[in-house]
């Protein structure tokens, strides 16, 4: 448990459906659905699926900015869902996030410096001419100018504007950062640079990540660890070389075999997966994957395997098959 | 995917600053091209002059002239515009009637905008059992004819101020204003920056008037516009009928002394019937340019 | 070898767009390019370098703001350009097709999804022998060209609404309905980007696949070099307005000349790959209102030689079927 910055248990987020004139509740949307992992002190922890399989919704329960349904997520050893509305607040300094789409994570209406700088003015940490320091040192921290402060989110592009986005996120000094798919929005040849950037940064600031995409190639360039979700459940957890080289789960390694390599000289047989993501309304029973698996057994339909060490820090959820 | 702006090429300060001006040059121009936003803003500004002004077109605008009574337009340099039966100056009428219909527009458009706001910020943000009361209470002031229940509100009061007629305006005609508020509000509540502001510790009140409603602005705008015409129809109708504050010369009233003397003045009642349309129509119009001014610009951003 | 026929030619095309501001935003900036028939040729680029506007401008369904200001599409010989617009309906459709990124936007939620698909081939099919369009015989066109893109239960799906299926399902209506009467060529305009990775495969397999069997000529138009290598047999890179490089897909991969292709190349972290470090390209895309002068990828360039690349460079044919628009090709640049 020690240098474990974070620790979720169990998390689950249920989103009720009602319909009717009384507006009863006539099922769940099954976002996320009983996951636990752990990130390490310093760790880059990567979060991966498609959509719909919960990965931004566990984020925003990590960083409560929506209430879960069951579980706990622990900051340091002190449970997040049971601190008051003040210990939350001062909680919130340590811990932020990076959006995905840096048009409408800035306030259009705020300069940049104003922006970087309202969490210095909201938790008190320095005002005046401290705060605008504190601000310009942030701009350099992520490759903008001091002038740079002046202006409005529509006089950046797009990779300014993240890297923004970025220098807010640092303005607390958090120690822990969930990275919400940051480099999705942005053009293909700038993807390096503020990937680049965020390692660096990490170094600098002493940070912890947790990085959230469905993009593969960034994930394996800059997390040390990576969990595959699917339909609200983890099921492959894995350190980032070894799930790249060797998944075990039959839907990481469709995954794995569905990303496009930019190279025509590499010939891979694809698994191509068969019908559509099932709805989190009504998951399958059992396996939630196995109405798509290509190995499914009998087993599979009835029961719901648990996240197993298969190897050393590598877990699966699936039954023993071909697969593995 | 990317950020790319088609305007910028980042080479320096003074080419950035160039562009930020040009943003709101960018509305500017637009409501420049709609001609009836600007027309309308031009009636807007001539009556705001005309009002501006009316102590010196006519320092007694009360006067009895029975010497002068029912003199005709044009027919003495005098009195433009003629004078009604009672002999006082139709001009000076029309510019006092100005002056008022402008207090009581802009203070009760600036009222009821301010519950709208506030009352639609709320709803809208905490949403849940705030929303739907507040939802209720704007649907059921709606289902009254607006008119009527300003009437039999003013007419309650023994002293029909001028104070009077603003209150009751403001008080039941912010229902609008809170509908715009709060469509604006709900969509905007879901946006990331919102969201990135609650994870920096943002109370709900700074979220609410710091980051949603300066981004709200343009709806409100165009609905306070277009409501000013409606405040003048009502504040005119209130006076005809003889509510209101009987020391202040409004254009209701005029008008309905002009009806009186129709067949013998009918120039009292036309000229100040013509006022009462032209301003109204201006904002009407300025509300439609500057509706076509923003509604654009929110697509660009 | 069978020589390769261009189906489409396009020759100095250029095509602006006019703002609010009265500025004219140059999209496309006098762009030769060749759409060889039969064979998937690939337009990439990132944002704001023209490939959509590239696109529009094929089937002349530029915005209002938009204009054709000079240059020739030739589509089987003729000049597209010239065209009046109830040509250009009758091509629409029946010769050219297009598919988009967002199906939810190409399809009309109120209408099923058999119906939309028919539409075009009631209105392009049958012309000669209006006899034959029956309701009969289109429902079967429609189901048997959603059978030729694989969907289960085909007859099931045409007479359901497109809100109640997935965003993959959708965009496989979106291909029906382009391809319900079998055009010469179809513009896909980032087809899959919108889509999970896992449904993405399934697609673009789909798209292989048709296109073998009924040969048809594809323009796809993507920022995603994976799928370039995996779909595309030739490959255009454009950069603001402009074509920098084209050649055949496994010559742009290994043997890139121009610059920014050779940066974009090495700045895409890939899946097989352990990575040490990155680089991407510093600076911006340039303003298309105010390009730079000459070449315009050379302020951001490490070749860059200002009193060279401030002109427009040739396009200088490498080797055959490669063309690069770049000074360091030609003698100019040796003598400097």
């Amino acid at each position: 448990m020690s240098g474990n910055l974070i620790e979720v248990r169990n998390l689950q987020k249920l989103f009720p459906i009602f319909a009717g004139i009384v507006q009863r509740k006539v099922g769940a949307v099954h976002a996320v659905d009983d996951i636990s992992f752990r990130v390490g002190s310093g760790e880059v922890v990567g979060l991966v699926g498609e959509s719909g399989c919960g990965k931004t919704t566990s984020a925003m329960c990590m960083l409560r900015l929506v209430e879960p349904t069951a579980g706990e997520v622990y900051f340091n050893g002190r449970e997040i869902f049971k601190m008051s509305g003040r210990e939350l607040r001062k909680a919130r300094r340590d811990m932020q996030m990076v959006f995905q789409d840096p048009r409408t994570s800035l306030n259009p209406r705020m300069r940049a410096g104003d922006i970087i700088g309202e969490p210095l003015a909201i938790h008190k940490i320095a005002s005046g001419k401290e705060k605008n320091t504190m601000v310009e040192g942030l701009l350099s921290s992520v490759g903008l100018e001091r002038n740079d402060a002046l202006k409005y989110p529509h006089e950046f592009s797009g990779g300014q504007k993240q890297r923004v986005a970025i220098a807010r996120s640092l303005s607390s000094r958090p120690k822990f950062v969930v990275l919400d798919e940051p480099v999705t929005a942005l053009d293909v040849s700038i993807r390096a640079d503020i990937l680049n950037l965020l390692m660096d940064l990490k170094k600098q600031f002493d940070l912890t990540y947790l990085y959230i995409s469905h993009d593969l190639s960034t994930v394996r360039y800059i997390t040390d660890t990576v969990c595959v979700m699917y339909l609200g459940k983890i099921v492959e957890k894995a350190p980032v070389d070894e799930m790249f080289e060797s998944p075990l789960h039959p839907y990481t390694q469709a995954l794995m075999s569905a990303v496009p390599i930019p190279d025509p000289a590499v010939k891979r047989k694809k698994i191509i997966l068969t019908g559509d993501v099932p709805s989190p309304i009504n998951p399958p029973k059992g396996c939630r994957f196995h109405t798509r698996c290509p190995y499914k057994k009998p087993q599979c339909e009835k029961e719901e395997p648990k996240l197993v060490e298969t190897m050393k820090e590598h877990f699966v959820a699936c039954f023993p098959s071909e697969a593995s | 995917m990317g950020g790319g702006n088609l305007g910028t090429s980042g080479l320096g300060g003074s080419f950035v600053g160039r562009f930020k001006e040009r943003r709101y040059s960018l509305t500017l121009r637009r409501f420049w091209k709609s001609k009836m936003g600007v027309l309308g803003l031009l009636s807007i500004l001539s009556f705001a002059f005309l009002a501006l002004l009316a102590p010196v077109i006519d320092s007694k605008p009360g006067l009895l002239r029975p010497g002068e009574r029912l003199t005709p337009p044009l027919e003495s340099a005098s009195y433009l515009l003629g004078t009604d039966s009672l002999g006082r100056n139709l001009l000076g009428l029309i510019c006092w009637g100005a002056r008022s219909a402008f207090t009581v527009i802009i203070s009760a458009s600036a009222i009821s905008t301010s519950i709208g706001v506030v009352l639609g910020l709320v709803a809208a943000y905490y949403g849940g059992a705030v929303d739907s009361v507040i939802i209720k209470i704007i649907d059921i002031l709606l289902c009254i004819p607006e008119f009527f229940l300003i009437l039999l509100a003013v007419s309650m009061f023994h002293q029909q101020t001028l104070t009077v007629v603003i209150l009751t305006l403001a008080i039941f005609s912010w229902m609008d204003v809170s509908r715009v508020v709060r469509s604006a509000v709900l969509s905007i509540r879901e946006l990331p920056y919102v969201k990135a502001a609650r994870l920096s510790g943002a109370s709900d009140a700074r979220i609410m008037f710091l980051h949603i409603l300066p981004n709200a602005l343009s709806p409100i705008i165009v609905i306070m516009a277009l409501r000013m015409g409606d405040f003048i129809m009502t504040e005119t109708g209130l006076t005809f009928i003889g509510l209101g504050d009987p020391n202040v010369i409004s254009w209701g009233k005029t008008v309905n002394e002009g009806f009186q003397t129709l067949r013998v003045a009918p120039w009292v009642g036309t000229f100040t019937g013509l006022a009462i349309f032209l301003l109204t129509l201006g904002f009407n119009l300025l509300g439609d340019g500057l509706r076509d001014a923003l509604d654009v610009k929110q697509r660009l951003t | 070898m069978r020589p390769e026929r261009a189906l489409v030619r396009i020759s100095g095309l250029k095509t602006f767009f006019s703002t609010d501001f009265g500025d004219t935003v140059r999209a496309v900036d006098g762009v030769d390019l060749d759409i060889i028939e039969g064979k998937i040729n690939g337009l990439v680029g990132e944002s704001a370098c023209g490939k959509s506007t590239l696109s529009l401008s094929i089937v002349k369904l530029l915005p209002s703001n938009g204009r054709i200001a000079d240059g020739r599409i030739l589509f089987s010989g003729e000049d597209l350009i010239r065209k009046s617009e109830d040509d250009m309906r009758e091509i629409r459709g029946a010769q050219i097709s297009m598919i988009f990124q967002d199906p939810t936007s190409s399809l009309n939620p109120v209408f099923r999804i058999g119906s939309q698909i028919g539409e075009a081939i009631e209105l392009h099919r049958f012309k000669d022998e209006p006899k034959e369009l029956t309701k009969k015989v289109v429902r079967e066109e429609v189901t048997t060209i959603l059978q030729l893109l694989r969907v289960p239960d085909a007859e099931r799906v045409a007479s359901h609404y497109p809100h109640e299926y997935s965003g993959g399902m959708r965009q496989r209506a979106m291909i029906a309905m382009a391809m319900s009467c079998r055009p010469k060529l179809l513009i896909a305009d980032e087809p899959t980007t919108n889509l999970d990775v896992t449904i993405q495969a399934q697609v673009n397999e789909l798209i292989l696949d048709m296109v073998k069997k009924l040969g048809t000529t594809v323009l796809l138009i993507t920022h995603d070099l994976g799928i370039v290598a995996e779909m595309c047999d030739r490959v255009a890179i454009m950069y603001a307005g402009k074509v920098v490089e084209c050649a055949d897909t496994s010559t742009i991969f290994k043997r890139s000349k121009h610059p920014y292709t050779e940066a974009l190349l090495s700045s895409i972290p890939r899946v097989d790959i352990k990575h040490k470090r990155l680089e991407g390209i510093p600076g911006r895309v340039p303003s298309l209102v105010d390009p730079p002068p000459g070449c315009r990828f050379h302020p951001r360039c490490r070749y860059a030689r200002a009193k060279i690349c401030t002109q427009d460079p040739p396009t200088v044919e490498v080797e055959e079927g490669h063309r690069v628009a770049c000074w360091r090709y030609t003698d100019v640049w040796e003598s400097d």
